[in-house]
């Protein structure tokens, strides 16, 4: 079922992209469209935050070594920080905490 | 230098200023990919299944987002087809900018990225633009690779928790999240859709809380009318 599910993403993806190419432009210029598509990646990726923060499989979890993690992400974006430090800047502070917090 | 250049010593230095920001956004990807690959690793796919999601895939943000979801598969891969509909509004307008042959569609197509279309865009249409795309695309792909591979070796017999990597999926999405939060209307989606995938974990399986946040963006995509946003939202700053 992994394999079954990996496969439709993939060629799904790759499809998207291929009707994107083969689309007319009036299609975007729809304003409905347009604008669903604007908030469409931001409402995903802000649910897979809240999610991979304190979904513990049904039920919450709090764990301070991954809050402080990303907690110093959102500090070094408003730092104006790229990607990658801040990316691996949360990983090591949760690797770090772990050692630390009880 | 002399002050005059020939047409083409000026189309040799933008190339070559193309070349190398292509490879410093290739090397950039590179990166990503090596953690992208540790993740996939310690998410439990196999060598070979991550493999494919970066051959066939290939699209950062929704190769993340299938790792942040697979606890259930078809979950994951709805999550991410969605994150990937972005790159559909990209082909629309690569279309006019690359007017590429129908024959080389299937793989354009394949290089259509967040990096390939910023690159190929920020050029005039035709052939600089599609030199461009397909320099940045070529170099991401074949990085992206090289980062995938090297990281599921890294990740092998690394334990997830104890080097903190249960935090590279939300800080990922955090920082790709991040540019987008300019209006309020964006910030209010984000806000929303946070907080109900929040409020749903308990109440429905796995999954399905990240998805039912789609209705959060089609309400708002109907409600905030890009005429509606210009009245609602004022510029950053206090």
């Amino acid at each position: 079922m992994l394999w079954a599910a990996i496969i439709v993403a993939s060629l799904g993806s790759w499809l998207i992209k291929i009707g994107g190419l083969s689309l007319p432009e009036r299609f975007i210029n729809n304003l409905y469209v347009d604008n669903i598509a604007k908030f469409l990646p931001v409402g995903i990726l802000a649910a897979l935050i809240t999610t991979g923060l304190i979904d513990a499989g049904g039920y919450w979890r709090i764990d301070l070594a991954v809050l402080g993690g990303f907690g110093v992400a959102v500090g070094l974006l408003l730092l104006r920080r790229g990607f990658l430090t801040v990316f691996f800047a949360a990983i090591v502070t949760t690797a770090l905490l772990r050692l630390v917090l009880p | 230098m002399g002050s005059q250049h020939s047409l083409d010593s000026v189309d040799v230095a933008k190339r070559r200023g193309v070349i190398t920001a292509a490879l410093g956004i290739g090397l950039y990807g590179g990166a990503l990919g090596v953690s992208y690959g540790a993740l996939a690793n310690a998410s439990g796919l196999s060598p070979t299944q991550t493999m494919v999601l970066s051959l066939v895939m290939f699209t950062g943000g929704s190769q993340f987002a299938f790792l942040g979801a697979l606890h259930s598969p078809w979950v994951a891969a709805v999550v991410s087809l969605l994150l990937a509909l972005r790159n559909a509004f990209y082909g629309v307008r690569l279309s006019t900018t690359l007017r590429t042959r129908p024959v080389l569609r299937p793989l354009t197509a394949h290089l259509v990225l967040d990096e390939s279309t910023a690159m190929a865009i920020a050029q005039p249409p035709g052939k600089q633009a599609r030199f461009a795309f397909y320099t940045t695309g070529i170099f991401m792909f074949v990085f992206w690779q090289l980062g995938s591979i090297l990281g599921v070796f890294l990740g092998q017999g690394l334990d997830a928790e104890t080097f903190g990597l249960d935090v590279a999926a939300p800080a990922a999405f955090i920082a790709l999240l991040w540019p987008a939060l300019r209006t309020r209307a964006m910030i209010g989606v984000a806000m929303g859709a946070g907080i109900l995938a929040a409020a749903l974990i308990p109440v429905l399986p796995a999954g399905l809380p990240v998805l039912s946040t789609v209705a959060v963006s089609v309400f708002a995509g109907i409600y905030f009318s890009p005429s509606n946003v210009k009245n609602k939202s004022h510029p950053e700053g206090h």
